[in-house]
């Protein structure tokens, strides 16, 4: 018996249905331009009630939890779903949790009407992930201990589309026109902590997704596959790899699992996200190896899983900046507790 | 017969790589005219170069003058990659043509053939595809199924290719099909030299992950070859497949690892310009020591390079080093490219032909075609086979 996916984190009914309606709606749309595939799956994930699964049952959300949150980021990263759901349906009602002037925009973000682009700085120049259709943009700037938001409605900024590395996303270079509609959100320590976890973990169960959904493929074609009268899944040099990618999939998934719980914070869920980014870029890059021509191609929508990872990785100030905070504050502790 | 610039009969090598190093430094800008990253490693621009030089007439240059070449000693021809390389020249498309089927025919082909032929790949104006792999005959590519019978003065064909690079700008494609059946798969194959503008061949162009199109499907429809288009003997085509890709060894990674070298002193000055948080990134530690393995790793890589030239000046086998350094280099070559994704942070997040990231996007266009590079010409899982079982003498 070959790989099989694995156990949710929260319910698998619900996981289970999650996964149908997205396998589903992937088959209707995977000949449509990213413009319109993005229309036709934030459609589905309003629907769905998706879009409100962090958000308060009296503001017409599902208030489901961060297990079935992380499900359903991990669900979106497997299927290779278009949009900004992470950051509208995990970041924003966790940035809202923090700062009330948000809270009415909550109605919104359950009914699909609002969309948040994740917003960056870099070399002087802004980049928005999704600007093409959304409706407010976030620009987080990180260091170590705080967090500071600029919060805007996308029509507060300039954006010119650029080409994304990842097709099922959109991406632009954005300018603040209009300073005086945008909200300065500064989050201090705890906060700041609360926000950055429920990012994390989102972006750390999308990766999964990635990369357990790269693997799975990658397995079922190595023992279908035949070279030298063999199926190539017999080659130790393709077992062992792929063993080796097993156990860093089932790492992140249990560094995951630990994030949804309540005594969690950020350094955890960092911790998950850097696992996480890990596992599908080896997995995503394993999968095009181990197809051969056919990996390299295309059409066998294998780069898509690594270009997913590759925007992830990116975002969020990267995963080798992360892994350096999360460095520093690991050998911190460690020298303060040998120093008590 | 006398022809191309003065360097090509300079006294020593200094002076000729001096010559040539000059030839360059005239020749590249002019034609570039301003082209930036992006337009310069097009595939127009590639043609445009080849058939500069060429024209120019510094193709031929390990050929014996019989056949029009320059008869230049291998040495020489390393300096020749080596420099046009450091030049910042874009790697050639008619490769096939020059650096395998140009000796392959030299060796193996009929006075005829090599009157077809070579002054054709001389001047650049045919250009050849390498027709080897199948969609069932990859890594092990002794179970071709590509059929050629034979029928009076014909050839009949029938089966197909797949992945063949730049068969849809070909002329002619170095065939390899089944014409007998052997006491092993190796024999009773046979090598066409192919005319691609035959009628029942047809040519679909396959998309790659960098958005470009430059292999193919090559379906072969009851083409009738002509029977002269048969390269050395009937069945005996692996040996000749096999002798046709040692041609390319000796000098064939001189450029690639020049390349190597010069894209790391570039991602250094972009991580030195690249400042996030306040900080310059070449500052943080992750980056120099990645940087600093890579740049050991390159030096390794010149070495294997040069013993390698060494070994073929001397007459002597490559052994496994020509798997030693396809590993070194194109596993090298995906870790730097990996590295320049954590160097662009947001901007790794921008396509291949987004002219407005650094460099016109070429960090990311190289690092998507770097993924290539384990796969093709013998795959990384491929050629550890080989050293461990050629090179260590462990067990099959
Ligand atoms: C960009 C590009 C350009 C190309 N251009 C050409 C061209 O011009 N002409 C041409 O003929 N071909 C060309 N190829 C094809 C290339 O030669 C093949 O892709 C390659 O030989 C692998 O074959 P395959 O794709 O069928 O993969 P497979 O052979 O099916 O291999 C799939 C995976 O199994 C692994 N595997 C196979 N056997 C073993 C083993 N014994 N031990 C361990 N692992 C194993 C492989 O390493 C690989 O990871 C090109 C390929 C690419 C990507």
């Amino acid at each position: 018996m070959s790989r099989q996916r694995s156990t949710p984190f929260f319910d698998a009914d619900l996981r289970d249905g999650v996964a149908a309606a997205l396998e589903d709606c992937m088959q209707k749309t995977k000949n449509m331009d990213a413009r319109a595939m993005q229309e036709a799956h934030w459609r589905l994930a309003a629907d769905m009630g998706w879009l409100g699964a962090m958000v308060t049952e009296e503001q017409g959300g599902l208030e489901l939890g961060r297990a079935f949150a992380a499900d359903l980021c991990a669900e979106a990263g497997r299927a290779l779903f278009c949009g900004p759901l992470l950051e509208t349906a995990i970041l924003l009602p966790a940035l809202a949790a923090e700062c009330s002037s948000l809270l009415p925009l909550l109605n919104g973000v359950v009914a699909g009407d609002v969309r948040l682009g994740l917003a960056e700085e870099c070399s002087g120049q802004v980049l928005v992930q999704y600007a093409d259709a959304a409706t407010h943009i976030a620009v987080l700037n990180c260091s170590t201990d705080t967090l500071s938001v600029t919060f805007a409605p996308s029509t507060a900024f300039r954006c010119v589309m650029l080409q994304p590395l990842d097709p099922r996303s959109s991406v632009a270079c954005a300018e603040l026109i209009d300073p005086d509609v945008a909200e300065h959100i500064p989050l201090q320590r705890e906060a700041a902590d609360r926000v950055l976890h429920a990012l994390y973990m989102a972006q750390a169960a999308d990766l999964w997704g990635i990369a357990e959904a790269a693997l799975l493929a990658t397995v079922s074609y190595v023992v279908e596959r035949r070279q030298f009268g063999r199926p190539i899944g017999q080659f130790q040099g393709v077992k062992h790899r792929l063993a080796d990618i097993h156990t860093a999939v089932d790492a992140a998934r249990l560094a995951i699992a630990t994030t949804v719980d309540d005594a969690a914070g950020a350094h955890e869920a960092a911790i998950a996200r850097i696992l996480a980014c890990d596992a599908a870029l080896a997995a995503s890059g394993a999968a095009i190896q181990y197809h051969g021509g056919l990996g390299f191609s295309w059409e066998a929508d294998l780069h898509l899983y690594l270009k997913r990872a590759l925007r992830l990785n990116a975002s969020t100030g990267g995963t080798a900046a992360l892994r350096s905070t999360v460095g520093e504050r690991i050998i911190m502790r460690a020298l303060e507790a040998d120093a008590a | 017969m006398v022809r191309g610039p003065d360097f090509l009969r300079a006294a020593s090598d200094a002076e000729f790589r001096i010559g040539l190093c000059e030839w360059l430094a005239r020749e590249l800008p002019a034609l570039a005219a301003g082209r930036g990253p992006a337009a310069m490693n097009s595939i127009e621009f590639r043609l445009a170069w080849e058939n500069h030089i060429c024209k120019a007439g510094l193709s031929g240059l390990g050929w014996p003058r019989e056949v029009g070449g320059h008869a230049l000693s291998l040495s020489r021809q390393a300096i020749y990659h080596e420099e046009v390389a450091r030049a910042g020249a874009p790697l050639p498309v008619n490769m096939i043509a020059h650096g395998i089927v140009a000796p392959t025919l030299i060796a193996f082909g009929s006075a005829e053939q090599k009157r077809r032929y070579l002054p054709r790949i001389l001047d650049n104006s045919e250009i050849w595809c390498q027709g080897y792999s199948e969609p069932d005959a990859g890594s092990d590519l002794a179970a071709l199924a590509l059929r050629a019978e034979r029928r009076g003065d014909v050839y009949l064909l029938n089966g197909q290719k797949i992945w063949t690079s730049f068969a849809h700008l070909s002329d002619y494609c170095l065939l390899l099909a089944r014409t007998g059946q052997g006491s092993s798969p190796r024999t009773g194959i046979s090598v066409m030299l192919t005319d691609m503008k035959l009628p029942g061949i047809s040519v679909r162009p396959i998309r790659q992950i960098t958005g470009e199109a430059d292999f193919n499907e090559v379906f072969f429809d009851n083409v009738e070859v002509p029977a002269t288009a048969l390269l050395g003997k009937e069945n005996e085509g692996w040996r000749l497949a096999m002798a046709a890709a040692n041609y390319e060894r000796s000098t064939y990674f001189v450029p690639r690892v020049v390349r190597l070298q010069s894209e790391l002193e570039q991602l250094i000055r972009l991580a030195s310009r690249t400042y996030r948080h306040g900080c310059a990134v070449i500052d943080k530690p992750s980056v120099r020591e990645e940087l600093t393995r890579l740049c050991i790793n390159a030096h390794a890589l010149r070495l294997f390079a040069d013993k390698i030239l060494a070994d073929s000046e001397a007459g002597e086998a490559s052994g496994v080093d020509s798997s030693a350094i396809k590993l070194l280099w194109s596993e090298n070559h995906q870790r730097l490219f990996n590295l320049a994704m954590e160097v662009l942070g947001p901007e790794a997040a921008l396509g291949p032909q987004e002219l407005n990231s650094p460099d016109e996007g070429r960090w990311v266009r190289e690092y998507l075609w770097t993924r290539a590079e384990t796969i093709l010409a013998g795959t990384s899982e491929v050629h550890r086979n080989i050293i461990a079982e050629r090179g260590l003498g462990l067990p099959r």
